[in-house]
């Protein structure tokens, strides 16, 4: 039987639900604060290229040279964190909840106050890293209050800047969080039963599909499995957006039904980072109360740990939301349905626990911390791997299965596993502390944090951005403009990462303003791949920004009309 | 496990061997995703077949027990394991008090006298446990020894110096040689200058000759393991 007689050769469209004219215009402000500040901290980071490269263009010596470089760098890593792949968590999350839940966002006026508060943490990172403060991205106390000589550095003005903005960068992730939790925790959720394969609509090729499916005596009971809106009592709510039931036996998984797979994704990100943050608040709170004697007044151990309890978290946060999103692109661009297959949920309880544990793994070499702590470091660092696994063969099998078009959106989302993959390998090395005696702190974990953010996540969110972009603006961004980015970011991207991993691997030290002779080979090189992928994110503004500016064609206006005219009845295709 | 330990640098596989998995599984792990690619077009399947189909359920199986496999086979590597087997009263147990600071190491050797004016680099004999007590005076610092004297050797060991602890940490230097110390841990504009030197000389029954020169691979094992 061939698969062309029974699946339209198109994609089918997004769910049916409209998600309000306010969340499009906070969504596409979030989109675009986040590409201007990719560009500003994407400039940073050529800064510190060239500096490394000895290309005249900056030019200022010795001491000065490295305070340059280090407020740079604090700046970049920050920024990239909290202003761009934080971001596009956050604007994806307002978009997917309430698209894929079928339901207005809660707590619209905290959604768009996020968007201001973010942005303030921002130009506060921003000001401070003008200021001189250089302490890293991480900024491991007490080096934030004893930068050495505060005259040639930072003072204490800078160091406070840099704190209050990293407050607020805590505030702004918690009502993320729990606006996600006020959306999916009340009113009515889409449900449906997990089944092995195919889910199919009520009143969609009914013909074909039903007799499909009755070749299987599982499938004939499908009339019961339609997805269908239903407000789930609490305790069966959290089972189901945890993805904890798809453990359970079939007739349990009856009676605690599946919802989105975007819903799962979007809730275990926040449950993640809610979990986090308090780490952050600890390590601040420490930071604030040592303003006066930092060298004898706080536990650094603690503050660290605490900090890292909060920053691989942060980790996970620009991710695990977007691997929900693969689930939607994959089968909308594959010509399947496959909303509730049991293997894509049976990851996210592990991506919990998996997710809030895996930070210990920053501490290996802090030979003071308690041996349980070392021995859940390991643990925790190759659990999470496991899930992870799994997500990556779920997808390829997926897709290997279907007929793919390879869009510029899946060729994005194909990027971005691959760039996963690749630095979640990495992850498996530092993982295990015979292996990480030799990455940690080299420009190797540089190379890790490049392939798992820009080329993980950021290049998942760039696949839904061309792939949601039609449906918040009702137009098409350009396809040249999208295949130059594509190809540009992927060969600067992988380039970038790799090269850092290559010699950082071979003892390159991570931030080493000067850096040893034996890698000076390696700076040009890196510039080149920093600039690549800088021309790339111009291009891909230019195209954001003529799309929004432009009028919609008529081509466009009646593919728009044509899509949300079909009746949107209680069913969803597709998650 | 010995025999893999000792096949292996030091502590793990050592940082060459980290390479090339590393550029195996990204050759191979692009290939697999363009096989995909190009195949996906290809298929012809049926519900039925899609149903008998289980292969996720033999890759989570079979992904756990690689996991499994890889923290049984580190479990020796980890710091509580490495060190437990360490007798701390052994009477060649040297000792090193390691003095860390903006941007400085202090590196004495218990037993020995501090000669004012003398050089702070360290001298150690090979072949015999080294017990590195660390202590930083003001901010994080990382304690990382590169197997040689040049720029571009591969990290031996390290460990992180958190101020207000002792950071303990235990070696045994097999080669004679010198050994460049730098910090890992950034820690102020002039992280990068902040280095040290550690002269590992051969136990006294050897010759003098065999002291390995300048520019000559070292290296170790970890004491215990």
């Amino acid at each position: 039987m061939q698969r062309e007689e029974h699946y339209p050769r198109e994609p089918p469209p997004l769910p049916q639900y409209d998600i309000s004219p306010e969340l499009k215009k906070l969504v596409l402000m979030f989109m675009g604060a986040m590409l201007i500040n990719f560009l500003i901290a994407g400039a940073l980071a050529i800064g510190m290229r060239t500096i490394q490269t000895d290309v005249p263009i900056i030019k200022v010596d010795g001491i000065a040279q490295n305070v340059l470089f280090y407020a740079l760098l604090t700046a970049h890593g920050q920024v990239m964190f909290f202003g761009v792949v934080c971001a596009n968590t956050i604007w994806f999350g307002y978009y997917a909840v309430s698209k894929w839940g079928r339901k207005p966002l809660a707590g619209m006026g905290w959604a768009k106050a996020s968007f201001w508060i973010m942005e303030a943490s921002v130009i506060l990172i921003f000001v401070a890293g003008l200021s001189g403060f250089g302490a890293g991205w991480y900024n491991l106390m007490p080096l934030t209050f004893l930068p050495g000589h505060p005259s040639v550095t930072w003072g204490s003005a800078a160091a406070i800047t840099f704190l209050v903005a990293d407050v607020i960068v805590g505030v702004y992730i918690t009502i993320f969080c729990i606006v996600i939790f006020a959306t999916l925790l009340r009113g009515k959720l889409p449900v449906g039963t997990q089944i092995f394969e195919y889910m199919h609509e009520k009143d969609r090729d009914k013909g074909d599909e039903v007799s499909l499916v009755k070749e299987n005596k599982e499938a004939q009971n499908i009339e019961k499995e339609f997805i269908h809106q239903e407000n789930l009592p609490a305790s069966v709510r959290w089972v189901s957006l945890i993805g904890i039931n798809s453990w359970f036996p079939k007739k349990w998984r009856d009676v605690t039904p599946a919802v989105p797979i975007v819903c799962v994704a979007a809730f275990v990100t926040a449950l993640v980072q809610i979990i986090g943050n308090p780490g952050l608040f600890v390590q601040l709170a420490s930071g604030f109360a040592s303003l006066q004697n930092p060298v004898a007044s706080s536990n650094w151990l603690l503050t660290k740990n605490a900090w890292w309890f909060f920053a691989h978290p942060i980790v996970y946060f620009p991710l695990l939301l977007f691997l929900g999103g693969i689930y939607f692109l994959a089968p909308r661009y594959g010509k399947e349905r496959v909303p509730f297959f049991k293997w894509n949920y049976r990851t996210w309880p592990f991506y919990l626990a998996f997710s809030t544990l895996v930070f210990s793994h920053h501490v290996f070499m802090d030979i003071p911390n308690p041996v349980w702590l070392q021995m859940m470091a390991q643990t925790a660092s190759l659990g999470i791997v496991w899930p992870s696994g799994m997500t990556i063969i779920t997808v390829l099998v997926f897709t290997w299965r279907s007929k793919m078009t390879w869009n510029i959106t899946t060729r994005f989302f194909i990027a971005g596993i691959a760039g996963w993959m690749f630095g979640g390998f990495q992850g498996t090395e530092t993982g295990m502390w015979g292996t990480d005696m030799y990455l940690h702190n080299t420009l190797s974990m540089v190379g890790h944090i490049h392939l798992i953010l820009l080329m993980g996540p950021l290049l998942f969110a760039f696949a839904v951005m061309y792939a949601i972009i039609p449906d918040l603006t009702k137009k098409h961004m350009s396809k040249t403009l999208g295949e130059i980015h594509f190809w540009l970011t992927c060969f600067g991207g992988f380039g970038l990462a790799i090269l850092f991993n290559i010699i950082g691997t071979e003892g390159a030290v991570r931030r080493e303003a000067d850096i040893a002779s034996a890698f000076h080979w390696a700076m040009p090189y890196l510039l080149f791949f920093a600039l690549l992928v800088g021309i790339a994110q111009f291009l891909l503004v230019y195209n954001f920004a003529t799309t929004l500016r432009r009028k919609p064609t008529q081509n466009e206006t009646t593919e728009y009309e044509k899509l949300h005219s079909q009746p949107a009845g209680e069913g969803i295709t597709y998650t | 496990m010995s025999n893999m330990v000792n096949l292996a640098a030091n502590y793990g596989w050592g940082p060459y061997t980290l390479l090339y998995i590393f550029i195996i599984t990204v050759i191979v792990g692009a290939a697999g995703l363009l096989i995909v690619m190009a195949t996906t077009r290809m298929k012809t399947q049926t519900f039925a077949s899609k149903k008998r189909f289980h292969f996720e359920r033999y890759w989570a199986i079979g992904t756990a027990a690689v996991l499994i496999w890889l923290w049984v086979i580190s479990y020796p590597w980890m710091p509580p394991v490495a060190f437990s087997s360490i007798n701390p009263t052994q009477k060649n147990i040297q000792v090193v008090d390691v003095t860390a600071g903006q941007w400085f190491w202090l590196m004495h050797k218990e037993g020995q006298p501090i000669t004012p004016g003398q050089t702070p680099h360290l001298t150690i004999i090979a072949g015999q446990p080294v017990k590195f007590i660390a202590r930083s005076v003001d901010v994080n610092h990382g304690l990382g020894i590169f197997a040689g004297p040049a720029d571009g050797s591969p990290i031996l060991l390290q460990m992180q110096v958190v101020p207000g602890l002792d950071n303990v940490f235990y070696y045994t230097f097999d080669k004679p040689g010198y050994y460049i110390v730098r910090c890992l841990e950034y820690c102020g504009y002039a992280h990068p200058y902040m280095t040290s030197i550690i002269n590992v000389l051969p136990q006294p029954t050897s010759s003098p000759n065999t002291l390995t020169p300048a520019g000559g691979v070292a290296g170790g094992g970890p004491a215990g393991v």
